[in-house]
């Protein structure tokens, strides 16, 4: 079952003089369980990319689906609420909420889910235990390395149960051994939870984490897009 | 905790933040909470003394309707008249001029007090209430007003000339303080001394049983003949307090309103600031799917809770500088009210909300995906 589906999709950034044409055309197909990398250069449109498949941006033209639902035609809140229990986000810098606790960044995402406040305290609780940072559950962000806080990122991003994770350079501030670890666990995590990974990233160190690779140049989508 | 919590807790302001914005209203509510306790020192003088128990009605001269700006006088046959008015108890002369205070011995020019001629020690008209000392008990005893005495440097037992004529300091009353000028208390027979009129009397103060209405024994006493004018104790009161605060109402009216407005006006740039700081944390929120309500929810709680914080603040603040100014400068009469705090506060608060408006608009400029920017 395709957790995303884009179809034709074209979005341009910016306003007036500044506009550039960020996404042309681009047709991407992510089944679940599956982990796809993003390549490309700076500027090449990734961010766009997982924004638009995020429903964080609506796409100019073109279609896309989200756990078979399309995005076309909704609302703001619609959106809001869809990306609230099906998507998961991986911000690059991890991007917690610093005056959360890493337990409470994990309550908040489930809470907005729709998860109980029962459910979502035991699975945060089990979450940080498969990350290995249950010791650090009530510490808050500034208190952690960089690791710790990307792995706390992932476990936020993880903790709903969401049918997309969409993670942005997860490995772009770690040295070779967190990213390695950063990167093993979302895999195997996402991969258990059958949820669709989109990893945008132009770090060769995650290659073997993924199951397809495709490349993203001035907006265009070269190759890896799936069977459109 | 909810999610709401949760929400409201992620936007919460530096504690830095916290500390400066809620002083900052607190000031705020201080200098409003002290201009209500300074109108209504200024009020507080007259009303004590006029409103004063056992003064249930004021009988003035026709034309005359307030202590503080009146001219014409009674025969002092007056008071034996109305005291046969049925339901009148008792009825005594009060005395009005102003008389040059000043040491002996002393070249200063002296203070110009009210001197209020009553039958010492316990007519009507009194001082209505001693702060040290006892009323005078003789023609040669004068109250002064405990800011009068202060001014003076002089304390019961000590001996003050009122229009260059000696008095003994009897006792020194509160709450007789009308700010431009003081009360000075003398028996009505020491008037004579003084050079005020023999023969006639500013006043006529009656006192009632319990079943006559003030209100009608006050419109009997009109009626009963042309050059009198009666009027009830909370009449009079108001006639008093509209003559005093006349020229001080339109300014407080103002200086609060500057206050309320200085309030708005930082409240304003607190939710502002609460927005463009937390710019990183919202776009966050937004982006992990929360409804937009709940951040501008969250932002508006705290900085409601920083309002309420300075109001605490700046109310407990304003009721010490009050009571303790009371004592170091006793010519500053402030009549602090607690009650005061119950109008203040809530207006505060209400102001605050309404100025959060415009700015928590703002919150429609932020775009979820600044969420992926470091
Ligand atoms: N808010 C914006 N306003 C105008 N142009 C924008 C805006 N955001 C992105 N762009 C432009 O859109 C294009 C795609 O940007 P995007 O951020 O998606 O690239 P990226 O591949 O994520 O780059 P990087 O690897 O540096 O993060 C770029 O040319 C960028 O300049
Ligand atoms: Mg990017």
């Amino acid at each position: 079952m395709n957790a995303l589906v884009l179809d034709q999709v074209c979005k341009s950034r910016g306003s007036g003089a500044q506009r550039v044409a960020a996404l042309r055309d681009v047709s991407l197909r992510i089944r679940r369980g599956e982990l796809v990398m993003l390549e490309g250069p700076s500027g090449s449109g990734k961010t766009t990319l997982l924004a638009v498949a995020g429903s964080l941006l609506t796409a100019d033209s073109g279609s896309v689906e989200l756990g078979g639902e399309s995005l076309c035609g909704r609302s703001s809140s619609e959106r809001r609420r869809l990306r609230a229990s099906c998507v998961g986000f991986v911000f690059q810098h991890a991007n917690l909420l610093t005056s959360l606790s890493v337990r409470q960044n994990l309550l908040l995402r489930s809470q907005l889910a729709g998860v109980s406040r029962a459910e979502a305290a035991r699975s945060a609780d089990e979450l940080l235990e498969r990350l290995g940072i249950e010791k650090l559950a009530d510490r808050f962000p500034d208190a952690l390395s960089g690791g710790e806080e990307m792995r706390a990122a992932v476990a936020r991003a993880l903790v709903h149960r969401p049918i997309l994770v969409l993670a942005d350079e997860p490995s772009a501030s770690l040295d070779g051994d967190s990213a390695l670890s950063v990167a093993d666990a979302l895999s195997r995590i996402a991969r258990e939870r059958n949820a669709a990974v989109l990893v945008a990233t132009h770090d060769a160190r995650l290659t073997p984490y993924s199951d397809r690779r495709a490349g993203l140049l001035d907006g265009m989508l070269r190759n890896g897009g799936g069977n459109v | 905790m909810t999610s709401h919590d949760l929400v409201r807790r992620s936007l919460s302001a530096r504690p830095s933040r916290v500390v400066a914005s809620s002083a900052g209203i607190a000031g705020c509510v201080l200098l409003v909470l002290l201009l209500f306790s300074v109108s209504r020192g200024i009020t507080t003088g007259v009303s004590s003394f006029v409103g004063q128990d056992g003064a249930d009605v004021w009988v003035a001269p026709r034309g005359s309707d307030n202590l503080i700006r009146n001219s014409g006088l009674l025969p002092s046959s007056a008071a034996a008249r109305l005291a046969t008015l049925p339901g009148v108890l008792r009825a005594e002369p009060v005395l009005r001029g102003f008389v040059s205070v000043s040491r002996p011995r002393d070249p200063g020019p002296g203070l110009n007090l009210l001197a209020i001629g009553y039958r010492a020690p316990s007519g009507l008209g009194g001082p209505p209430l001693m702060d040290r000392g006892r009323s005078p008990a003789n023609p040669h005893e004068v109250v002064l007003d405990r800011a009068a005495a202060w001014r003076l440097g002089v304390v019961p037992t000590d001996t003050v000339l009122l229009n260059d004529v000696p008095f003994m300091v009897s006792g020194v009353s509160d709450r007789t303080n009308l700010i431009a000028t003081q009360f000075a208390f003398v028996s009505e027979s020491a008037a004579p001394r003084l050079g005020i009129l023999p023969g006639a009397v500013s006043f006529i103060v009656l006192e009632v049983d319990g079943d006559t209405a003030p209100e009608t024994l006050a419109r009997s006493v009109s009626e009963l003949d042309s050059a009198f004018v009666g009027m009830s104790r909370s009449r009079f009161v108001a006639n008093n307090v509209r003559e005093v605060a006349a020229g001080f109402r339109p300014m407080q009216s103002l200086l609060s309103l500057v206050g309320f407005l200085i309030a708005a006006i930082f409240v304003g740039l607190l939710v502002h600031s609460a927005v463009e700081d937390r710019h990183r944390e919202i776009s966050i929120l937004l982006a992990i799917g929360t409804p937009a309500f709940l951040a501008a929810r969250g932002i508006l709680l705290n900085v409601f809770a920083m309002v309420l914080a300075g109001c605490l603040l700046g109310s407990g603040v304003a009721l010490i500088i009050a009571r303790s100014l009371r004592y170091w400068i006793p010519t500053l009469e402030l009549a602090p009210r607690f009650a005061d705090t119950g109008f203040v506060i809530p207006s505060f608060l209400m102001v605050g909300m309404i100025a959060a408006i415009v700015p928590l608009l703002r919150l429609r400029n932020v775009d979820p995906v600044d969420a992926f920017r470091p």
